[in-house]
């Protein structure tokens, strides 16, 4: 059916589509992408004779809302929605509540709120888990050269915990820095704790430090994590705190923090590019190797890479996370994007709204 | 923690466990191995290179404890065929079959899966050393898959991929010779293809003409009987065979009609064809699945005697990577014209598909 208006409400501030203005963070980083794929067709300037991009921009008032309409000489057809409203910055909770009420038609769930957004009646589409949060260990900081001190702390973390309780069972333990639908080799990476073992090294440690964990303060997920890592690492018997850090990890925060939280989103579903794409924000983080993997590069390539990194024991995946929507009981034919897809806005339509198209 | 077995019994136990639960189709490589006697060919190649670098970190006259689990979607038939081929090539290389208990040499093989294909890998366990191998191998060409059960049997054969969308196809044969000119109508040109199935060259390719842009759901098809294609707002007339005389000109008055929705129970609505040749005395209808445009497909064979509510499904499903968005009957044969989407590569694929009787 063509037709009608589909209502979408993101977190994100976008304040500018000019390709020269960096994102303030990764989720503006995100969402410009994605409102310049439905806006901006890349190939305009070398075939300008050919029919663009699905939306056109009608409405702009920055970081707050955004109007597009179908664009009728779309390359592909026309979408099926006359246009989308965006409402952007919009607080998680306040999103859950206008998808409860029938508000919106589209929007990002966080993932530990999944579980109740679906037992309040929302319709769920979640992604494959395609985004990484892990504890990264910065290069520079006295207290965790010895790898004795990152491998206890390693030891002592229960993931399966964190899947159960934080993440409601919507997420998988991650032991590797690729998902196995991706890579086929994550079974290879353990994810079991050891707490056992995580004493026991840590007894070895002669003068035992005191560390310091940092997560994003405007990162509710992350918060609760880091506060199940002191819990579990208590237990083994090692000295750690939780702090907020101003913001997402970062080199700068290492001035602080002994280890910090990280969450990495696939870029690609290739397994070789993610990979590519996760050393090159970890390489300058925890001075992990960075060097280019050869292209196309071959499965032991990508493993014996990636084994290297997990063994260093600076990064320490925790768990693997999908993107999670909520979505109206009218909207149809929606299909979570992948890594590096944008949300298929022109493909979806609104059941109600509008007349069928002239042919049928 | 390796579990103490005996390895003979166990080996007996895995083949004939996972033969006895082997699905009810026949999987690839048993279907390969019927017509060949062996693995695919990349599939030997992939155990053999495995098996060598197993063979090179174990040694000659070594004694092994050998596992083999299956954690892709590979049949059961097909991964104790693997096995099978992985004993015999480490045996040919004098490494012997052990007890978990007599000894320390231990292979765990795992069968996995990515998205680009499989991953089989083999954990090598010897005392002072551990190592991982890995060896990526392809999946079946879906070009040749082949569904031999039931008294319907479909086939499937890939004509034509492009990224532009494709409405229908044609195959049109030259003087008895094998199939030599390939029409392929898109919402912007009907494009026509010289040459064999080893190359097509684009020999014309003619605009479609129209005003408005075209419709997301919209449909273009060539006349079973006659030479013409048929679009919204267009008509392509002219021999296919002398492409310099086609001609796409705007309807005039539009009086072809589409094919009547089908009534199948349960595919009410799905792309389908009733073809035109029979099985007996039965009419046979090709129908797509009801997913939608987001989910891989299928095409189901259906027999009916007298009305299409009467049809049943006969022989197994055939298998796309992406919704089926067409299907055509292909002139007086027991053959349809679909074109698939895939999801993966997101090319559009024209595919001719047979429906053989067996009766």
């Amino acid at each position: 059916m063509y037709g009608g208006v589909l209502r979408v409400e993101i977190g994100a501030g976008v304040s500018s589509l000019d390709s020269s203005v960096a994102a303030a963070n990764p989720d503006e980083g995100v969402w410009k992408k994605q409102l310049d794929a439905l806006v901006h067709d890349p190939r305009a300037p070398e075939r300008a004779s050919v029919p663009g991009p699905p939306f056109k921009m009608a409405e702009w008032e920055p970081g707050k809302h955004a109007t597009l309409v179908a664009n009728e000489n779309a390359l592909g057809g026309r979408p099926f929605v006359d246009s989308i409203q965006i409402q952007m910055g919009r607080p998680a909770r306040e999103m859950l509540l206008d998808l409860e009420l029938g508000k919106t038609d589209l929007a990002e769930i966080p993932v530990e709120q999944a579980r109740r957004a679906a037992e309040q009646g929302v319709r769920i589409s979640a992604s494959q888990p395609d985004e990484l949060l892990a504890l990264v260990f910065p290069a520079g900081r006295a207290a965790t050269e010895d790898a004795r001190v990152r491998e206890a702390l390693a030891a002592s973390i229960d993931r399966a915990s964190i899947v159960n309780f934080i993440l409601q069972k919507n997420g998988e333990a991650a032991g590797g820095l690729l998902p196995q639908w991706s890579s086929g080799t994550a079974f290879l990476f353990s994810t079991a704790a050891d707490p056992a073992h995580a004493k026991e090294i840590w007894a070895q440690i002669a003068g035992p430090p005191k560390l310091v964990l940092g997560y994003d303060s405007g990162d509710s997920l992350q918060q609760s994590v880091a506060e199940r890592i002191v819990v579990n690492a208590r237990e083994a018997g090692i000295a750690l705190t939780a702090q907020a850090m101003p913001g997402a990890a970062s080199p700068a925060a290492a001035a602080v923090f002994d280890a910090q939280l990280i969450r990495l989103r696939m870029t690609s579903p290739l397994p070789r590019a993610a990979l590519v794409n996760f050393l090159g924000v970890l390489g300058p983080l925890a001075k992990i190797e960075a060097a280019p993997l050869p292209d196309p590069a071959a499965a032991q390539e990508i493993y014996d890479r990636e084994r290297a990194a997990i063994d260093s024991k600076r990064v320490v995946p925790l768990v693997w996370l999908p993107q999670v929507f909520g979505l109206s009981t009218r909207l149809r034919n929606w299909k979570a994007p992948g890594p590096g897809e944008t949300w298929p806005l022109a493909d979806v339509w609104l059941d109600g709204a509008g007349e069928p198209p002239a042919n049928h | 923690m390796w579990p103490l077995r005996r390895f003979l019994p166990l080996l007996r136990t895995i083949l004939l466990s996972l033969l006895a639960a082997g699905a009810g189709g026949v999987s690839f490589a048993q279907a390969q191995q019927q017509e060949q006697g062996s693995l695919p060919a990349k599939w030997n190649e992939a155990v053999q290179a495995l098996a060598e670098r197993i063979f090179a970190e174990l040694g000659t006259s070594s004694r092994v404890f050998l596992e083999v689990n299956n954690i892709s979607s590979l049949s059961a038939a097909d991964s104790a065929a693997i096995l099978h081929e992985f004993e015999n090539d480490l045996r040919e290389r004098r490494v012997r079959p052990a007890s978990a208990a007599s000894t320390d040499s231990r292979v765990r093989v795992t069968l996995s899966e990515n998205l680009e294909g499989y991953v089989w890998v083999a954990e090598v366990h010897k005392v002072g050393a551990d190592q991982t191998f890995l060896q990526a191998v392809p999946r079946p060409s879906p070009g040749t898959d082949k569904t031999p059960d039931g008294s319907l049997t479909l086939s499937k054969k890939l004509i034509w991929e492009q990224p532009e969308r494709i409405l229908d196809f044609k195959l049109i044969s030259n003087s008895g010779a094998a199939f030599s000119t390939l029409a392929v109508l898109g919402s912007e040109q009907l494009s026509i293809y010289r040459g064999a199935e080893a190359g097509w060259k684009l020999w014309r390719a003619i605009p479609v003409p129209h005003k408005s842009p075209f419709p997301r759901e919209g449909e273009g098809f060539f006349e079973t009987e006659g030479s013409a294609a048929d679009l919204p707002e267009a008509r392509c007339t002219g021999d296919f065979e002398q492409p310099e005389k086609i001609e796409c000109a705007p309807w005039k008055q539009k009086t072809i009609p589409s094919d009547p929705d089908l009534k199948i129970r349960g595919h009410e609505g799905a792309a389908g064809a009733i073809l035109w040749d029979k099985c007996g005395t039965s009419s046979i209808v090709l129908a797509s699945g009801t997913g939608d445009w987001t989910e891989p497909d299928t095409l189901q064979g259906f027999l009916f005697a007298h009305a299409q509510d009467d049809a049943a499904p006969s022989g197994n499903p055939i298998r796309f990577d992406g919704p089926v968005l067409s299907v055509y009957r292909e002139g007086r044969e027991s053959a349809a014209r679909a074109v698939v989407r895939n999801l993966r590569t997101g090319n559009y694929e024209a595919y001719l598909v047979q429906a053989a009787c067996s009766h």
